[in-house]
């Protein structure tokens, strides 16, 4: 990953953290101290979050220095935001797994054929497409999420459609 | 202790220690993989079982992973764990040159030392301990806590300011829901499902396995060479006579570096190896595949498990982050952590110590015979790894509250765990946090209600004085040390 793209995602993540500690701080306003308690509910949250809302100004400020002074060659690590090849893999998980979550809540498909049909998509998404490779994922899937979903529904007892 | 290993070896205990050893050294050595993600993803299977089983089967798996990093880490060149880290450095170059067989039994015989050694001090120093845990007010318990954050936050890899953001951040993280002091909703926005708050076995999923998957995505694909290992494992007895006295000083620094809250086995194994190296009479021959550089580093990593379990079972406080995944699995049973776990509950504080042991004596013969073996597992592609993985995540945030509300929570904490990955912010202070944020708010507020608002009854507590010292101490020249390093950069 590029010293750039760090920052901008360092600068971003900055940013939402002190949007969040701003509704933490307008929020704690609310709580007003009990009789026999000198803090009060509003307390920790209001004094936490003007810590941590410096703490991400500092990471801001930071990761702006670091940019000016760091060398433009890319880490050897590969983060799937940074490489364009990866994104849509990466995209994709983040979909199949909220799909995956969205159909257990909204049950329009019993989950004994969506949990085996996630397991085949999120495979597909980090492997190859090749023939070879779906046939081996289909097995997997089928194998192992009847089996995982079995396990789940009879033996831990969770309710699952 | 006598009823806790009768326990142990009864047949399903016995089994479950025998599967968790088997789980975790599986795991260990599947680079990219780790104990932390096992353990956390067992948590929410243990709900049905026995607490006493429970803590049998972690503790296994626990032993078992960080032992199962040397396979990798000799045989592919790639760490298992954290903790194997310096074990690459001599253990694959020893195997290239066709003497796997000889740097694996050297890091098992290691592992098992470290292990027996650490586990005499969980033995001997947690009653005693414990009994003086046990005398802690609400203002120990809090300046406690807020050292063992301070702690973490500045012994973690990275910078100071990185480290207390990511502490915060979990602090935070763990407010919305319920005041524990006067029941009040607070910080839940409007959002009923945010009554409860985020629950830990989703947050801990979200941040240690979905954040990992979504991180291991750019390798997938890449598929790692192994080298045969053939022979003997068993370690003969003219190396135990060159080697004990490393043993013996690397399990003495893996086990003070493991009771440190926050403090893993990576940074055991790095201070034993270094340590090692400087005292050793030919340091040139470290990183060129030296017997001493492996047992320092095993013996250590393995040290640091009993020796982060000790303020775990005596002060409730997490030596490691699997230290806090552990103290979710105490939660989820309904155990309060800390001194008084030790007085209400002594068969399971007893269980656990014993787990230890006899998980350290069933590793030592299972990775003696199994290495070669289980070393195959480790080129599994990942692509067939991660999607089961993630279906376990996912439905076991759903198993605990049967709410799907904690689903989309461990989906979220994924994905901020992956930024905090990006962002170079560590997720053993943010887990920290989460855990000890709740503790430290009610020990402070109790003591405010107890002094009647005074903050200067802080005074009269010495043992509290002396913990806020040494955190000040520590936040002190943690900052001092990257200013310079920061100046000196520039």
């Amino acid at each position: 990953m590029t010293p750039l793209c760090r920052t901008k995602v360092q600068t971003v993540f900055s940013l939402c953290i002190i949007c969040v500690c701003v509704f933490f701080i307008i929020d704690s306003f609310n709580y007003r101290p009990a009789l026999r308690e000198p803090l009060g509910a509003a307390f920790i949250p209001r004094y936490s979050a003007i810590i941590t809302l410096l703490l991400a100004a500092c990471l801001a400020w930071k990761s702006q220095k670091t940019l000016r002074t760091a060398s433009t060659e890319a880490s050897s690590k590969e983060h799937p935001v940074s490489n364009r090849s990866l994104r849509w893999r990466f995209a994709g998980a983040i979909l199949t797994m909220a799909g995956y979550a969205a159909l257990l809540k909204w049950p329009v498909i019993p989950s004994l054929f969506i949990t085996p049909l996630f397991l085949f998509i999120f495979i597909l998404i980090l492997g190859s497409q090749t023939k070879k490779a779906m046939w081996t994922a289909f097995i997997i899937a089928i194998t192992l999420g009847t089996s995982l979903h079995l396990l789940f529904r009879n033996v831990l007892y969770v309710n699952l459609p | 202790m006598i009823d806790a290993l009768l326990h142990i070896i009864t047949p399903w205990p016995m089994f479950l220690c025998l599967l968790g050893v088997f789980l975790g050294i599986i795991v260990g050595a599947i680079p990219g993989f780790s104990g932390t993600m096992l353990i956390t993803l067992t948590v929410p299977l243990t709900f049905t079982m026995m607490d006493l089983d429970a803590m049998v089967l972690l503790i296994a798996m626990y032993v078992g992973s960080v032992s199962g990093g040397l396979i990798s880490a000799t045989l592919l060149r790639m760490p298992g764990t954290p903790g194997a880290i310096m074990t690459v450095l001599d253990g694959y170059p020893m195997a290239q040159r066709g003497e796997a067989a000889r740097a694996l039994a050297l890091g098992v015989t290691g592992s098992f030392v470290g292990g027996l050694v650490s586990w005499v001090f969980l033995y001997t120093l947690s009653p005693s301990l414990a009994i003086w845990g046990a005398k802690f007010g609400p203002w120990e318990t809090f300046t406690m806590a807020a050292m063992a954050l301070a702690l973490i936050a500045s012994l973690t890899q990275g910078s100071l300011i990185n480290g207390l953001l990511s502490a915060m951040l979990g602090i935070m993280a763990s407010l919305p829901g319920m005041d524990p002091s006067t029941g009040m909703l607070r910080m839940t926005f409007g959002i009923d499902a945010l009554s409860s708050g985020f629950g830990l076995v989703p947050v801990l999923l979200g941040i240690f396995i979905i954040s990992q998957v979504l991180s291991d995505i750019g390798s997938v694909g890449k598929m790692p060479e192994l080298i045969t290992a053939k022979g003997s494992l068993f370690l003969k007895l003219p190396v135990w006579g060159r080697q004990w006295f490393n043993m013996l000083r690397s399990s003495l620094i893996g086990t003070w570096i493991g009771i440190l809250p926050g403090v893993g086995a990576s940074v055991g194994s790095i201070v034993s190896y270094t340590v090692a190296k400087n005292a050793s009479k030919t340091p040139e021959k470290f990183g060129t595949g030296f017997e001493d550089g492996i047992i320092a580093a095993e013996t250590a990593n393995n040290a640091t498990i009993s020796g982060a379990l000790i303020p775990l079972v005596t002060l409730g406080i997490p030596g490691s982050t699997v230290d806090a995944i552990l103290i979710g699995a105490l939660l989820l049973h309904n155990l309060q952590p800390g001194p008084m776990l030790f007085v209400n509950h002594p068969l399971l504080i007893y269980v656990i110590i014993a787990s230890c042991l006899v998980a350290n004596i069933v590793m030592y013969f299972m990775m003696t015979l199994m290495c070669q073996k289980i070393a195959k597992l480790a080129t599994v592609p990942v692509h067939l790894l991660l999607p089961p993985i993630v279906l376990c995540c996912l439905l076991g945030s759903l198993a605990i509250h049967n709410n799907l509300f904690d689903v989309w929570v461990a989906i979220g904490f994924g994905v901020l765990g992956y930024l905090m990955k990006i962002c170079k912010l560590p997720h053993g202070p943010f887990i920290i946090g989460f855990i000890l944020a709740s503790l430290a708010e009610a020990s402070l507020r109790t003591a405010l209600m107890a002094s009647g608002g005074s903050w200067m009854a802080f005074f009269d507590r010495p043992v509290a004085v002396i913990f806020a010292i040494i955190t000040i101490v520590m936040l002190y020249f943690s900052l001092r040390r990257e200013l310079r390093a920061s100046s000196s950069a520039a």
